[in-house]
């Protein structure tokens, strides 16, 4: 017996956070950038803070508002009373897009930036706009309850999102077409992310499980459980072979939760560390050798998974 | 009720056929003293409709379809919760559901189980009632609320949330503080909350009971 507990202490002072880049006013979402080598993350203070990952130093710090990091070096700004959503270029600070008359909106972006996609609770429906066109080009009915997830695949063919009714639909970005709807989960999917190959969708929420979607049929081609509690974030390794889910305590953001790093090839959890408060976000650098998670109100945790990226 | 000299014969017409007092053949055959009854009529029926709020996180489909809500020995004040689900007409609406559900005493949601959680249909009066406890206070929304989640055919799914006048967060003025920290969207969520003695000689345990009739718009 106390062997074991030996055992998971090591285990847990090994994952202690390797760099803790601080920070003030709540971080949110966060990325990489492309080549590895800076972490951005919007705070709840108006802020995006860019660190350098070799130093932790702070690098750059950018008044934005209400924004939120929606990819690499992408951040959606939103103005409630102007009725407006603008996407940025971070590094470039240049504005990619405006789109007037929105009320509140989740916000996603396709990987080569080409497609826009906003989910708006009000009206019920998912919007598809081409960058650069402020015209929408499908809008989808979407469920009662607001997306609690929208994502692209990663060739922009396919666009998913996870409704805080329960279902989720999945379109087809071209066509505006529905190509499934999923109707019998029992709570929402609060973090979804595709396979970097593309083949697979992972999704995890409320009800504690992982799901793992096939991302041609769609059909569920596994169910992990372990994790615990309610997950409200996940990011996988470049490889495919790591996942990562953070955890959120349904009686408050503020009480300690649990980060668990998963083998997607056994399905099982090889470790688990805690979490300040609930985790905002989870992201893994390019090179797979960094995680880097966002919880509490003031820091960005790094750790260092070694050579191998596992 | 706006004066008549401000509404045009048209708007009067409009409001009539859609409430179904006047049908809409028979609008170019009525007097302007006859609209103006058949309007009044309309307007004193009508029932504003409930105020919409946000669905959360911790809903979950399919609960069971359960009435009482609360389990024998639950930590909680006792609240009884009852209603009626008509249109802004104030008439029955035929085969509404409602999904309910809300927070246990500590301010925890069931989110393995349903545990206060139940989605029934009103009975054939259109009314409901519902035992369970006095949600919990939870430090992301501090504000006692029950979810609510209706729907019904030929009507617009609606969402609302029911709070509780005697919340201590509202610090005994409703009226001043009803909006505190953007909590709750609209007033007339905020409902009274009548509070019922127990002891020797009660037909009923000590409870808070509220009542919170459901009005919904057509679709």
């Amino acid at each position: 017996m106390r062997v074991a507990a030996l055992a998971v202490m090591s285990v847990v002072s090994a994952m202690a956070a390797d760099r803790t880049l601080l920070s003030e006013g709540m971080p949110n979402a966060v990325y990489f950038s492309a080549d590895g080598k800076t972490l951005s993350s919007n705070c709840r203070d108006g802020r995006v803070r860019t660190w350098d990952v070799a130093s932790g130093k702070l690098l750059k710090e950018k008044t934005v508002g209400r924004a939120m990091l929606i990819a690499p070096d992408v951040y959606a700004e939103q103005d409630e009373k102007a009725q407006t959503i603008r996407t940025w270029d971070l590094s470039a600070d240049r504005q990619l897009q405006l789109i007037n008359g929105t009320g509140r909106q989740r916000t996603a972006i396709s990987r080569d930036h080409a497609l826009m996609a906003m989910a708006s609770p009000e009206e019920r429906s998912v919007r598809i706009l081409k960058v650069g066109s402020a015209e929408a080009a499908r809008v989808m009915a979407d469920g009662i309850g607001g997306a609690s997830s929208l994502v692209f695949s990663p060739d922009g063919e396919t666009l998913v999102s996870a409704n805080y009714d329960n279902d989720i639909r999945v379109w087809k970005t071209k066509s505006g077409e529905m190509v499934k709807k999923v109707e019998d989960l029992t709570g929402a999917m609060f973090a979804a992310e595709f396979t970097p190959d593309g083949k697979e969708l992972i999704m995890a929420g409320l009800d504690e499980t992982v799901y793992i979607w096939d991302a041609k049929t769609f059909a569920l081609s596994r169910k992990l459980k372990g994790h615990g509690e309610t997950i409200a974030a996940l990011a996988i390794s470049p490889d495919g072979r790591t996942l990562v889910t953070g955890g959120f305590d349904v009686v408050s953001s503020k009480n300690p939760v649990k980060v668990a790093f998963w083998d997607l090839g056994t399905g099982k959890i090889t470790r688990t560390v805690g979490a300040p408060h609930q985790v905002a976000s989870l992201a893994f650098s390019p090179d797979g050798k960094w995680v880097a998670m966002t919880s509490g109100e003031k820091e960005v945790s790094l750790w260092s998974l070694g050579e191998t990226g596992r | 009720m706006k004066p008549s000299s401000t509404v045009s014969r048209r708007a009067m017409l409009e409001i009539c056929i859609s409430r179904g007092i006047l049908a809409a053949g028979a609008a170019t055959a009525v007097s302007q003293t006859q609209l103006l009854a058949f309007w009044q009529k309309a307007e004193g029926e009508a029932q504003r409709p409930t105020s919409p709020e946000v669905l959360g996180p911790f809903f979950r489909k399919q609960a069971p379809d359960q009435r009482v809500l609360r389990a024998p020995g639950d930590a909680g004040f006792p609240l009884r919760v009852v209603g009626r689900v008509v249109n802004t007409r104030g008439q029955l609406v035929e085969g509404a559901t409602v999904d309910m559900w809300h927070a246990d005493h500590s301010g925890r949601y069931d989110t393995r189980g349903y545990r206060y959680r139940t989605k029934f249909t009103p009975d054939a009066k259109g009314d409901y009632a519902i035992e369970t406890v006095m949600p919990g206070h939870y430090a992301d929304r501090p504000a006692q609320h029950i979810h609510y989640l209706i729907t019904a055919p030929g009507h617009k799914t609606l969402i609302t949330q029911a709070y509780f006048a005697t919340d201590p967060f509202f610090e005994g003025d409703v009226e001043k503080n009803w909006h505190k920290r953007g909590i709750a969207d609209h007033r007339d969520l905020i409902m009274p909350v009548k509070l019922f003695e127990g002891g020797a000689g009660a037909d009923q345990p000590a409870h808070a009971e509220v009542t919170f009739d459901i009005v919904l718009v057509k679709a």
